[in-house]
């Protein structure tokens, strides 16, 4: 045990959390005393697709030392704005997949630009963006929700294709791509790098400020994605969809390891970490804990796992 | 006024970090209307000392006794109830709040509840006044000079009226004028009855404010004095102690008619003064001068992080912009920052991720990192430069401060520099760190490498440069060769005192 422990000590692989997410489901198993089917499952984990996507692009900004807390607001615009100008057509689903994802390139910029340009704290920023952008698409809508998606779009969320859902397919291969984006190309270490000290990364000539603006690109275009997919799961346009997600995406990725700090964490803490807020979720149904006991439950368990990734990186 | 009263004594004091032990059952008296100085080099163990009197640490051994009473202070809030005041060299002042409230701070006069901002600011400015300094109270610190700063500073420990005032370096930011000012203060206050303890390596604090003198090296007293019976020459050599110039390799001693880095006029604002200098091929090439004459700016400006505005920079006799890092980075210069934490390092990461930040394009394909390459090329750094550490995956703030600097040395090496600027490359790190950073910077200059060195410490600048140039107020004020340097000589120079010797 305690050779196996000094030849995992610098180990980056976060394997608590994965013990953890083994323990829940374990725990679930017990609750449904076995009912349930692989299939079952497989269906809570499309029912985490969305919240998954989404989470990859908060884990990314919080590696580049940044936070984004518009994700929630990017992902209600994004159904908003998806949902209308489809309108239910085939025709119109590529112009507004282009239009909304368009969209979230424009709010990441201007979130990395703002920061990066004025050297303003993240949390305020994107906190005054995700209310701007609420504002923008109350006044677009004029209060009422209008629109729905296309019966092809709804596809990606409905879709099961060799009994596995379709959403869990594209939700695994972007994890695929991005994790060998951040851990094996220059571009990835150099994100690592700038966020953890943003300072040194200037002083060793890296485009640190482009780098960071990217980082919110690519987390403001994955909760794009999240939120077209949380749109064809729905079908319609809806106000205010994605709020949740703003807290969620960021207790994923800090239960996955990733750290306030900048420059730590990982997508492969992140994927068990949004497993299980979203088992957590079914589990505490199915128990018939009160909404108030969800609520601690979670919160239990963020807290749990911040203590722990602490003492982790204390070393 | 009854004179030789003890106030406050240290006895067999010791002190150790981690195994590192810093002060060795060492002995003090802080004695009523004397000034004594503690000299010493940096690193002997003088600020340590003056921590533990103060109560701002706890001594490993040995006893504190306050008017011959034995007590244990937690906090310096203990010692300065005792009466004892430490002026500290590093500013700890509140920026955004005025120089009034930052001398009374914890101590402001109250009316029913609320401060009394007007009492406040009176009260203030007397204390302000008996020093002898005109500065308006009102005045936020963030709006004052850093010469008034420390003025400030020494107003705040002197409202709480101590009984033993120390100060460190309490004259490293004040002129000649504001330093005789501060002078006579220090002289009404003994006359007062304070026991005054100055920390300081100018000659000049310690003559004209001191009774006594005590040196401390590698942490032991070394030498005391009454100063009157001593002299300048002997404080030195007592605190450099004998044979320190061994530690150095051998420099050249004749420089290359080369001319590989080149500045004509170069200015940044009012900071740098249109320095010219001339670093030849595998010369090192120090920059002294007492701290803030914009030996900091010139460092900066040289790697593009705050460009010249004025002047011209020639790299192999071709005028260059270097106006950015990245710029410098691709003529291939390096810079190893005096802030290794915040600049030098990636503190949480992995040492092999430090030492390769800078090497990726070499390692990779496609922008793809080769892993087996990479890792080859870490281990070889970390042996190259004899890095101590597990495993390169551990985190580099685990580190020791000598082997992270050794990292911060091995990833801009990496890069096949062919200027290497260095600010206080050896700030911090240990004795056999030193060594070989020493070893390194001679083996480079062997294959060609210029080297610009910026020290405050006066005998790595002079043990290590083939040829100095001292700074004074944003301009060279002289310029020495290495074989022929002196401590005093570059005093002079740092002072602006002695006779100009223009390049």
């Amino acid at each position: 045990m305690r050779g196996l422990k000094e030849k995992l000590r610098y180990q980056s692989f976060p394997f608590g959390i994965y013990g953890l997410l083994l323990v829940i489901i374990l725990v679930f198993l017990g609750a449904t005393q076995g009912n349930v089917s692989p299939a079952h499952l497989l269906n809570i984990a499309r029912s985490a697709a969305p919240l998954g996507i989404a989470a990859m692009g908060q884990t990314i900004v919080l590696i580049a030392g940044g936070l984004d807390l518009s994700m929630g607001a990017t992902i209600s615009m994004v159904n908003l704005v998806a949902a209308s100008v489809m309108n239910g057509s085939r025709e119109n689903m590529l112009p507004a997949v282009v239009i909304s994802l368009g969209l979230c390139l424009v709010v990441g910029f201007f979130n990395g630009f703002i920061i990066t340009r004025f050297q303003m704290q993240p949390f305020l920023v994107t906190m005054a963006m995700g209310i701007i952008i609420q504002g923008c698409y109350y006044l677009y809508t004029q209060g009422i929700a209008r629109g729905n998606i296309a019966r092809e779009m709804r596809f990606i969320s409905e879709g099961w294709v060799w009994g596995i859902p379709v959403a869990v397919m594209i939700w695994l291969a972007l994890w695929l791509v991005l994790s060998v984006v951040l851990k094996k190309t220059i571009y990835g270490r150099k994100l690592y790098l700038t966020g953890a000290n943003p300072a040194a990364s200037k002083l060793s000539g890296y485009p640190a400020d482009r780098i960071t603006i990217s980082a919110y690109m690519m987390g403001a275009l994955l909760a794009g994605v999240a939120g077209l997919m949380l749109s064809a799961y729905i079908g319609v346009a809806s106000v205010d969809m994605g709020l949740d997600y703003t807290l969620n995406t960021v207790a994923s990725s800090v239960i996955g390891g990733a750290a306030f700090t900048g420059g730590i964490g990982s997508l492969e803490g992140t994927f068990p970490g949004v497993l299980i807020i979203t088992i957590l979720q079914s589990l505490t149904t199915i128990l018939g804990i009160s909404e108030a006991g969800k609520f601690i439950c979670q919160g239990a368990v963020i807290a749990v796992m911040v203590a722990i990734n602490q003492r982790k990186a204390a070393r | 006024m009854e004179r030789g009263k003890v106030m406050v004594e240290g006895r067999n004091l010791s002190k150790e970090f981690n195994g590192n032990v810093v002060l060795k059952d060492v002995s003090i008296q802080c004695v009523q209307g004397e000034g004594l100085a503690l000299a010493g080099e940096n690193g002997a163990g003088k600020s340590t000392l003056m921590n533990i009197i103060s109560g701002g640490l706890s001594p490993s051994a040995g006893t504190i006794l306050a008017d011959g009473k034995e007590c244990h202070f937690s906090c310096s809030k203990d010692g300065r109830k005792a009466g004892i005041a430490f002026v500290h060299q590093e500013l700890s002042l509140m920026r955004e709040m005025t120089a009034g409230e930052n001398i009374m701070l914890g101590m402001e006069p109250r009316r029913g509840g609320w401060i009394d901002q007007k009492k406040l600011h009176e009260q203030a400015s007397a204390v302000l006044e008996e020093i002898g300094y005109d500065i308006d109270a009102y005045e936020l610190v963030r709006n004052l000079s850093p010469a008034q700063r420390q003025i400030v500073e020494i107003a705040k420990a002197w409202a709480a009226s101590p009984r033993v005032l120390i100060f460190d370096e309490p004259t490293s930011s004040l002129n000649k004028a504001e330093s005789d000012i501060l002078f006579r203060f220090i002289g009404a206050i003994k006359k007062k009855g304070v026991s005054v303890i100055v920390i300081s390596h100018r000659m000049d604090d310690i003559f004209a404010t001191c009774d006594r003198v005590m040196v401390l090296k590698d942490g032991m007293f070394v030498f005391e004095s009454p100063v009157k019976d001593t002299d300048s020459d002997e404080i030195i050599s007592k605190m450099v102690g004998r044979e320190f110039k061994n530690v150095y390799p051998p420099r050249n001693e004749v420089l290359s008619s080369d001319i590989k880095l080149e500045l004509k006029n170069v200015s940044i604002g009012d900071l740098v003064k249109s320095v010219s200098l001339q670093v030849p091929r595998g010369a090192v090439i120090g920059i002294g001068g007492l701290e803030g004459q914009g030996q900091r700016h010139l460092s900066r400006g040289l790697f593009g992080i705050e460009p010249f505005t004025s002047g011209e920079y020639v790299i192999n006799g071709q005028a260059k912009k270097i106006a950015s890092p990245g710029d410098a980075v691709r003529n291939k210069i390096a810079f190893v920052s005096d802030d290794r934490k915040a600049e030098g390092l990636f503190l949480d990461l992995s040492c092999g991720e430090n030492i390769l930040s800078l090497s990726y394009r070499r390692n990779s394909r496609w922008g793809f990192v080769k892993k087996k390459q990479a890792d080859r090329e870490i281990l070889e750094g970390i042996r190259q430069m004899n890095i101590k550490l597990d495993d390169q995956r551990q985190a580099v703030k685990s580190l020791s401060g000598g082997n992270q600097q050794k990292i911060v040395f091995s990833k801009w090496i990496k890069t096949n520099p062919q200027i290497l600027i260095l600010h206080e490359p050896t700030r911090g790190i240990d004795v056999q760190s030193k060594l070989e950073i020493y070893e390194l910077i001679r083996r480079l200059t062997g294959e060609g490498v210029s080297v610009l060195v910026f020290t405050s410490d006066m005998l790595e600048l002079i043990g290590i440069s083939d040829e100095i140039y001292v700074m004074y107020e944003g301009r060279i004020s002289g310029r020495v060769a290495g074989k022929d340097a002196t401590e005093e000589a570059i005093m002079q120079l740092s002072a602006n005192t002695g006779k100009e010797e223009r390049p």
